[in-house]
């Protein structure tokens, strides 16, 4: 057994570190860099819990080895909100009730980032594709994908306003389309 | 938890990986989306781990003299998307039913092929477009067509110091076209139960591969055969298809599909690939 070197940046912040081989990114980032969002699911690569973004991709850190990630750019759920507000799509989230236990959320928020990064107005088939290797027991796929589809118009609608063309809003929360969210069962 | 105890190296240099690799209980990394399940569950202890990705030779999509080069450490996500894959759709198609996106976007085709799988997506494409793959080791290199790269369930023609560099696939024909087709007990995030992957020109010069009905991936060589005398009718492709469920003798064990199943399904996927290729073209 050796030790690798590795230096990624995660979240915005550099981390240099000597990694045993057979630790993965996941264990990594949660007992190493104490970002503990990500959550440790099946450890299979089968349940999507793991999921953070690297290099701008959504992957499963379970089934990547820490020393695989020398060099990476890893963005964990921990990035989407900023001190003053939740990201959009942590606020549609909530809006559309689409959060119960939990555990699955982490992961899923970072797929439908990622997602949002390819197709700022994702269909329906766009989202089930995107968010269909993420398993949520509780079962609340319906209102994930209602929730995707209202962060997107959201941010849509901010970009438009915003002046400085950062993407949306910063401070204060999103008002989503009353109708859609009365619409609900 | 991995529990095994072994080094990590990421060679630059295709030549320092090939010294590596003769060494003793070298395993090759590259995606790792199965070699990790491997060593979570104890099932393999190498001594060494060989990280593959960092090595430029097996990379790339690009076109070569009479087809199209795919590197053995692309991710299958990026031969699914990629614009030259385009032009092999079947090959893309397969490519694009691995697993989930977040799986593709490290699963290499490489390791979709060394794993040997008789269901193993990728695969059926590739043999349609008589792909050749390309070995490379210290004591050179050789190419052999995929076909018979492919030895048995789990088993390929990789020997003891090889790294497979990447697969060559010859290019269409006028008019060729192609498509994939696969039925899986859930869609997305299964493994195939029955594949079929048909090129033709219109209605001519068919190709078919199966996955998921015999011990490898293979071309439906008879199959081909009665199709290719021509001329096309609905009749000639019911031939064709029942000389290939006359032909197999799929295990009853699979967890997947039942014989049945998979006998049931040949003809249906074969029609609906041919009926999709000649979508809106008139034949006389």
């Amino acid at each position: 057994m050796n030790r690798v070197p590795v230096s990624l940046v995660v979240n915005g912040e550099r981390i240099r570190a000597q990694v045993d081989p057979a630790q993965t990114l996941l264990h990594f980032l949660r007992n190493e860099a104490g970002l503990t969002g990500t959550k440790s699911g099946c450890e299979n690569g089968e349940c999507g819990a793991c999921a953070v973004l690297m290099d701008g991709k959504p992957v499963r850190s379970c089934i990547i080895l820490a020393a695989e990630a020398d060099g990476a750019e890893i963005f964990t759920v921990e990035s989407l909100a900023t001190d003053e507000a939740l990201h959009p799509l942590q606020q549609a989230f909530i809006a559309h009730g689409a959060v119960q236990c939990g555990f699955c959320i982490p992961g899923v928020l970072v797929a439908a980032k990622a997602l949002l990064e390819r197709h700022p107005d994702p269909s329906e088939e766009e989202i089930v594709e995107a968010l269909g290797g993420h398993l949520c027991r509780c079962g609340g796929y319906r209102a994930m994908s209602e929730a995707v589809r209202t962060a997107a118009a959201a941010m849509a609608a901010a970009h438009a306003e915003s002046a400085d063309g950062s993407g949306f809003k910063r401070g204060g929360a999103l008002e989503y389309p009353k109708e859609e969210l009365e619409d609900r069962p | 938890m991995i529990t095994a105890s072994y080094r990590y190296e990421k060679p630059a240099a295709l030549r320092t990986l090939l010294e590596y690799n003769a060494a003793e209980g070298a395993k090759l990394l590259a995606g790792g989306t199965d070699l990790l399940l491997l060593l979570r569950e104890d099932r393999i202890s190498p001594s060494l781990v060989l990280d593959l990705k960092g090595v430029e030779e097996l990379r790339g999509i690009y076109p070569v003299k009479g087809g199209l080069f795919i590197g053995a450490a692309e991710p299958v996500q990026a031969v699914a998307e990629h614009p030259l894959t385009q032009d092999y759709r079947a090959l893309a198609e397969g490519a694009g039913h691995i697993g989930c996106y977040e799986i593709r976007n490290r699963a290499t085709i490489g390791g979709n092929i060394c794993n040997g799988s008789a269901s193993a997506d990728s695969v059926p494409g590739l043999l349609l477009y008589d792909a050749d793959v390309q070995l490379v080791s210290l004591q050179g290199e050789r190419t052999l067509p995929l076909e018979r790269f492919l030895l048995g369930p789990g088993k390929v023609d990789l020997r003891p110091g090889e790294v497979l560099r990447g697969v060559v696939l010859k290019a269409p024909g006028p008019g060729g076209k192609s498509k994939y087709y696969r039925r899986s007990r859930v869609k997305g995030m299964d493994l195939s139960g029955i594949s079929a992957a048909v090129y033709c020109e219109g209605l001519k010069n068919f190709r078919i591969a199966l996955g998921a009905a015999w011990p490898t991936v293979a071309r439906a060589r008879k199959a081909e055969e009665i199709l290719n005398r021509g001329p096309y009718s609905d009749r000639l492709l019911e031939e064709a298809a029942a000389a290939i469920v006359g032909g197999i003798s799929p295990r009853r064990s699979s967890m997947r599909a039942s014989p049945e199943y998979k006998k049931a399904m040949i003809p249906v996927l074969l029609k609906m690939a041919v009926e999709e290729l000649n979508r809106g073209a008139r034949h006389e």
